[in-house]
């Protein structure tokens, strides 16, 4: 009998486990912007907008969409994964967007290499021309836009379904 | 209390020092040993970051190579100034990138025309891709102009370009000297790795202009390609008809895409073999020429 409950107290603890990784499928923001779509699709109504960092927690699972909520917002809708990790996002020290979730603890890699504060100094170097790479940058295409544009052309949008 | 109750009290009391385990196993491991935070941070690293490769280029970091990429590049190339042009190039690329293998980098895909009579075309990492007109000339539809914009996407989401970065710079940038968690670099620290990044951006710079991506590397932005065409709805074989047209104006031994790139009938074989009995899509007349159209309009005398 003693053994028996030892077994169902076992089994209790692991399952409680299981259900605890389950309900934190947490991921991170791994692009500057992402923009939350009422539905699984680009051509789909932007809600809001995340960024680099934020955390979102995955509700459900559509191809390469997912619906996710991040509370900290007040946002909930869909991202495509590529705009997600599983990773926790470590700011960098350099980064625009730093100091928000940042502790020196979890800095560690960030701080070196490729990022803002290095641009700061490479952009004293007039052999590169930044003023034209943020001009194209601001480039920005409407979805609205990408619609018709595909419907026009019997694209992607017109046979059913964005990816 | 009854057995239930009992088993219920045993089952939290049980539960809790598991859970507790499974929380703070890394806190405790610190506390037990008298490692500090960083110092415990430090070590990780170090037992894992013997050699780095471009893999461990975070999306950020990649971001600011690409942007140093184009911006180098731009430096010397003028940019062509025709709204209509640039316009139509974008909303054609972002309707190509969005059903690409991978729809979103960090700081997303932008496209630039080059102005310049040279046959060329480079993808910085990241997404950032300029287009020479002398490129878009070659072009005799839509389909073909999506086919040069899914080739170059197809660099991008492979991550050609950081392929590119010799290893011992890697090394340096990713693991670097000094205190891993240093929130600013200090002066030293930062020429040295202003120095790096520079370097790192020229191996890139280098391939793109002079040396070019191996043949197996072109060969999968091809294939790349195809996919992205298909899944959009363009005829993949306009990549194929895009190559006949090159083929004819590059000239051998010439310094643009022809020193760059291999032999169109390398690509083209490729490309027939990938195809063979694959069916182009149905399009509409009222939809081919609306999209002939519109390419007209805008590419017409680029």
């Amino acid at each position: 009998m003693r053994r028996l409950r030892i077994l169902f107290l076992a089994l209790l603890v692991l399952s409680t486990a299981a259900a605890w990784a389950e309900q934190a499928k947490s991921m991170s923001v791994n692009v500057k912007e992402a923009q939350v779509r009422a539905t699984p699709s680009y051509l789909g109504k932007v809600l809001g907008t995340l960024v680099y960092g934020d955390q979102v927690q995955v509700l459900e699972t559509q191809k390469d969409w997912m619906r996710v909520n991040a509370p900290a917002k007040g946002l909930s809708g869909w991202l495509n994964q590529s705009a997600l990790t599983a990773k926790k996002v470590v700011l960098s020290s350099g980064s625009e967007t730093a100091g928000q979730n940042a502790s020196s603890g979890e800095v560690a890699l960030a701080g070196k290499g490729f990022n803002s504060q290095i641009e700061a100094e490479n952009r004293q170097d007039n052999t590169f021309d930044y003023v034209t790479v943020d001009r194209m940058e601001k480039i920005v295409v409407a979805p609205e836009s990408v619609s018709a544009f595909l419907q026009q052309g019997e694209l992607a949008a017109a046979k059913g379904g964005a990816k | 209390m009854n057995s239930l109750k009992r088993t219920a009290l045993a089952l939290l009391v049980g539960a809790m020092p598991f859970a507790a385990a499974a929380f703070d196993f890394g806190k405790a491991l610190q506390s037990a040993t008298g490692v500090s935070d960083e110092n415990a941070q430090a070590i990780g690293q170090a037992a894992q970051a013997v050699s780095k490769s471009s893999e461990d280029i975070t999306p950020e970091q990649e971001y600011y190579i690409g942007r140093a990429v184009a911006a180098k590049l731009l430096s010397t190339r003028k940019s062509y100034e025709n709204q209509a042009a640039t316009d139509y190039v974008n909303l054609l690329g972002r309707s190509l990138s969005i059903y690409s293998d991978k729809p979103e980098t960090f700081g997303g895909y932008h496209f630039l025309i080059l102005d310049a009579d040279e046959i060329n075309a480079f993808a910085a990492p990241g997404g950032l891709i300029l287009i020479t007109r002398g490129l878009l000339r070659c072009a005799i539809s839509e389909e073909t102009v999506a086919s040069i914009l899914a080739h170059e996407i197809g660099h991008v989401a492979k991550q050609h370009g950081l392929k590119a970065i010799k290893k011992d710079r890697l090394n340096k940038a990713l693991i670097g000297v000094g205190s891993a968690a240093a929130q600013v670099l200090g002066p030293q620290e930062l020429k040295e790795q202003t120095a790096t990044f520079k370097d790192s951006v020229g191996d890139i710079t280098g391939t793109l202009v002079n040396s070019g991506y191996s043949r197996d590397l072109e060969l999968e932005a091809d294939k790349t390609a195809l996919d992205n065409l298909r899944a959009v709805g363009y005829d993949p074989r306009s990549l194929e008809d895009m190559l006949k047209v090159m083929e004819k104006k590059l000239k051998a031994g010439g310094l643009d895409f022809a020193k760059t790139h291999p032999d169109p009938k390398v690509r083209i074989a490729a490309i027939e073999k990938a195809l063979t009995g694959k069916k182009p899509p149905a399009v509409s007349p009222e939809a081919a020429a609306a999209r002939q159209a519109r390419y007209k309009a805008a590419l017409g005398n680029i």
